[in-house]
């Protein structure tokens, strides 16, 4: 078969030129999955992205936090006003409101703030110490209600050393699944229910944005949950440098990328972050961010792909699973969107074909994009790289499909 | 028209070992640690090979209960046989899914740094940076090290280029060595 010019410059891993891609438009089959974690219904099919159940018309996100803090002099969380006091409350609160708002105030979405008012709920509080993991419901120990808490003084097993704050997040694998006191889910990959954990023994202290400058060792608040939320809305990590969901924040004392104002409240995200979150929640009024460039990453020589087994009954591996491909705007020099590439899947033949697709996006269309690849290092296995891509075959039955092994047989080139 | 073309591995390699020399960088959800750090913090530094893993319902949280072969001990005296908790995983229809929580397979070898939880149960010291997977090369034979969080190559996108953090296919012998020398020298400091 003939390949495009397009299939061999990825081929090659050079720089190349969004016009030399094909451009698609939502609704497209191929894989984006880079920053989304997966979950394959139970009935079979295709992996499905993991998101809330945040759509027009749905009930608004349910959301509270706990207003239990550790008993530690000094606090774990530094604030401008006294400790122990409600305006302390209210400070750590306005912080949370202030994190929630970057993602809100990312345009082209159904969580935007402006054009969905009532996408989340109301913030609420609760004074239960242990929120994020709630007692046994009507006797079956589930720690699922439904509503996404943050939680600062939860007692949790999970904190060894180093660990600062973790986000724990339950999904269904098929809808009108009920866990705990969770309402019913609507859809196989649905969140039933994140919940956010900060350290609480002491060993971390954290500063709302006020405090931080007088905090020493403090880590910024904000920008800790800020990326935390991002796993709340269905993000995973990020392999883009001074995207919010890197896994690397700041040193203490500092914080991530531009603080939040009225006019650009979701300054502290890159464009990385924004892509993600587009792809999970598409306004479909949005007439802006509707560009995806897809591809495909093929090796050199393709005997290279011989020794792989099938995947499933007579799908073979076609192209390189597991590079990373980085799209740059051209103009601005902005990395716009990353993804995980190397997989398809058409809904009216699943499962998944390893044919070394990826897609970017969605992207602002009317510009020019440089397209960079980077395989994951040899060794790595699709369980070692979590959500991202150890559930695009599912643990069922129901899909005959086996993820090949990642492959890294291609040499990272730039072109200049 | 002749193309000029420049492997970027090395550019990886330089700063990520420039990378390792910094202590400042720090995570969301992970303090980065230094080698010596991870190897105070840990009570045990065990190579060891995963046997099975369980899932189950403990405390109203998902736990996966992940169970070794010790192979080596590299700090303390871990018995034949241990059991890792760490927070996720599936019980049933329940999906519990915590980045930066490490997983394994059965037959995989790591070097795993481990300390008591609150609990008392046994878990991985700063979770995916207390663990090092291991592969042998396929030419050489010689047994490969690199630690989960080094496993991403990472976007700068000022500088245009990919570059990886933490440890990464350093020989395993190298790393025991490391590791010993850190307890050691931990030691003389006490």
């Amino acid at each position: 078969m003939k390949r495009t010019r397009a299939e061999k410059f990825v081929r090659h891993v050079a720089v190349v030129t969004a016009c030399s891609f094909l451009f698609q438009f939502a609704g497209a089959p191929l894989a984006r999955a880079y920053v989304r974690d997966f979950t394959v219904p139970a009935a079979g099919g295709c992996p499905l992205p993991q998101h809330q159940n945040i759509a027009i018309g749905a009930p608004p996100l349910a959301r509270q936090w706990s207003t239990s803090l550790p008993n530690i002099n000094p606090s774990t969380i530094a604030t401008v006003a006294a400790q122990g006091t409600s305006a302390q409350l209210d400070e750590i609160e306005a912080t949370i409101q202030q994190a929630y708002a970057v993602w809100s105030g990312v345009s082209g979405t159904l969580v935007n703030a402006s054009s969905f008012p009532n996408a989340l709920g109301p913030l609420a509080r609760t004074a239960t110490q242990n929120a994020c993991s709630p007692d046994p419901v009507n006797g079956v120990q589930s720690g699922v209600d439904g509503v996404n808490t943050i939680c600062f003084n939860q007692t949790s097993a999970a904190f060894t050393t180093g660990v600062l704050s973790f986000t724990r997040v339950i999904v269904a694998d098929a809808p009108s699944q009920i866990f705990g006191s969770a309402p019913p889910s609507n859809f196989a990959g649905q969140i039933i229910d994140a919940d956010i954990c900060f350290r609480n023994d002491g060993h971390a202290t954290f500063a709302t944005p006020g405090a931080l400058a007088t905090a020493p060792g403090a880590y910024d608040l904000e920008s800790l949950l800020t990326h935390e939320l991002g796993h709340v809305f269905g993000l995973d990590h990020s392999g883009v440098w001074r995207a919010i969901m890197f896994p690397f924040a700041p040193s203490p004392g500092t914080f991530f990328g531009d603080r939040p104002t009225a006019s650009a409240p979701d300054a502290p995200l890159a464009d990385d972050d924004r892509a993600g979150l587009r792809s999970l929640y598409p306004d479909p009024a949005d007439t802006i961010d509707t560009g995806f460039i897809s591809g495909r990453i093929l090796p050199a020589n393709p005997f290279a792909l011989a020794d792989f087994p099938a995947t499933s009954p007579g799908q073979y591996v076609t192209g390189m699973f597991g590079a990373q491909v980085v799209a740059v705007d051209a103009a601005t020099g902005s990395v716009v969107s990353a993804t995980l590439g190397g997989w398809t899947c058409d809904a009216a033949n699943p499962p998944p074909h390893f044919d070394g697709s990826f897609t970017l996006g969605p992207l602002p269309v009317g510009h020019s994009y440089t397209i960079y690849a980077e395989p994951f290092v040899g060794l790595v296995q699709p369980a070692d790289m979590a959500g991202a891509v150890s559930d695009i075959c599912g643990t069922g039955a129901s899909l005959p499909c086996i993820l090949p092994a990642i492959n890294a047989n291609f040499a990272p080139r730039l072109r200049p | 028209m002749k193309t000029l073309y420049i492997d970027l591995l090395s550019v990886f390699f330089v700063i990520a070992f420039a990378l390792l020399l910094s202590p400042l960088a720090e995570s969301t959800t992970l303090e980065q640690l230094s080698l010596l750090q991870l190897t105070s913090a840990a009570a045990s530094v065990v190579l060891a090979k995963c046997t099975g893993n369980q899932a189950l319902w403990h405390g109203g949280e998902i736990w996966t209960v992940t169970s070794f072969r010790v192979l080596g001990n590299w700090k303390g005296n871990s018995p034949r046989e241990i059991h890792v908790w760490m927070i996720g995983g599936r019980v049933g229809p329940v999906s519990s899914y915590v980045p930066g929580a490490p997983r394994f397979r059965t037959g995989e070898e790591a070097v795993l740094f481990l300390e008591p939880a609150r609990s008392g149960d046994l878990s991985i010291t700063a979770w995916s940076e207390g663990t090092f997977r291991i592969r042998r090369d396929p030419r050489t034979g010689e047994m490969l090290v690199t630690q989960d969080t080094a496993i991403t190559p990472n976007f700068d996108p000022s500088a245009r280029k990919f570059y990886a953090t933490g440890i990464r296919d350093w020989p395993l012998a190298k790393l025991k060595a490391r590791v010993i020398a850190a307890e050691n020298s931990h030691g003389r400091l006490q």
